[in-house]
């Protein structure tokens, strides 16, 4: 896998489980307590499973790009 | 060091409005975690959002050594667990939730007695003043073994959540005790009623070289201890910090010794 597609896979799973955790409020909003510490631990569990098993081997490959997504979250605070 | 006399002057000065507040058990106020005469056992500090929470992050020793001072016995070590755990949910915002972990912290009711109030006073100014929680604990006779137990799991250069966070510089033990060796089990403080864990799917196997991979144990405990970071407030509405934090957490967490 070259860099710039190693940079697509590692910012779209990354983004991927943002995406399940925005859920996270309005299943908050809206289910009783037990429910949603049910839904907080599975999309957990899920973004867990993303950052293990699809960025950490890209990282492997490209420690670099782990910097450069972490440097942007610190930055502005997110992916960009 | 601070001359006795000196101490027992202060105490005069501040006693009746110290035994006034006495909190005969752990209580999350403004100042953070208090017990007796409103000594601070554990920090209120707030993360770089603003959010609450308790500085437990390489104060362990100091909180083990007054609670021990406190109880006249020997705190152990599992008692910092539960505290982390009270931290993180004060830092979601959940206060009530917060004060049931403290209160399940296993700590049996303070007598309200002004020895007591003294001697948690004092020590709390010995520590202030720099006197180290082994000297105090030595001092006083009592048990150095926690804070040997302590010391033992504990590597201030080992990889942890970075500090100004909610559960940063986490320290655990996986059973939620430690073992301190011969016959000093009867002279602990007790922990009580501790929350079981719930059990978390251990997931896929994991890979990657800098994690402790396939080890479902660890991968539960670690999953336990940065969750909640998800649950947090976020600063702004698109903001991925906390998904940003839950990675390190995870990271953090897989990558220390067990």
């Amino acid at each position: 896998m070259d860099k710039e597609l190693a940079r697509h896979v590692a910012a779209t799973a990354f983004r991927s489980a943002v995406e399940l955790s925005d859920m996270l409020p309005i299943l908050k909003e809206h289910c009783d307590a037990s429910e949603y510490e049910m839904f907080l631990k599975a999309i957990a569990s899920a973004s867990a499973a993303i950052h293990f098993e699809i960025e950490k081997k890209v990282f492997d490959q490209y420690p670099e790009l782990e910097k450069e997504i972490e440097s942007k979250v610190k930055k502005y605070g997110r992916l960009i | 060091m601070i001359p006795f006399d000196t101490l027992t002057q202060a105490w005069r000065t501040e006693r009746a409005q110290r035994m006034a507040r006495y909190r005969r058990a752990l209580a999350i106020d403004e100042a953070g975690l208090v017990l007796g005469p409103l000594t601070v056992i554990a920090r209120q500090a707030n993360d770089r959002y603003g959010a609450p929470y308790l500085a437990i992050e390489g104060e362990e020793r100091r909180i083990l050594a007054l609670l021990s001072v406190a109880y006249w016995r020997t705190a152990r070590p599992a008692v910092i667990v539960q505290l982390r755990r009270a931290s993180l949910a004060l830092a979601r915002g959940n206060r009530p939730l917060a004060a049931i972990l403290v209160a399940h912290s296993g700590l049996s009711r303070l007598e309200e007695d002004e020895r007591i109030g003294f001697r948690l006073f004092a020590s709390e100014k010995l520590l202030d003043a720099g006197v180290t929680p082994r000297d105090l604990l030595k001092g006083l006779g009592l048990d150095l073994r926690p804070l040997d137990a302590l010391a033992k799991d504990y590597d201030p250069d080992e990889p942890r959540v970075p500090a100004g966070q909610p559960g940063g510089g986490q320290w655990t033990s996986e059973s939620g005790s430690a073992n301190l060796g011969d016959g000093a089990e009867d002279e602990h403080i007790e922990i009580r009623d501790q929350p079981t864990v719930p059990q978390t799917d251990p997931g896929p196997q994991r890979s990657g070289s800098r994690v402790s991979a396939n080890d479902p144990a660890k991968w539960a405990e670690c999953f336990e201890e940065c969750h909640l970071i998800l649950d947090r407030p976020k600063p702004y509405r698109s903001s991925d910090v906390n998904q940003f934090d839950f990675y390190n957490c995870m990271n953090e967490c897989l990558e220390r010794p067990a």
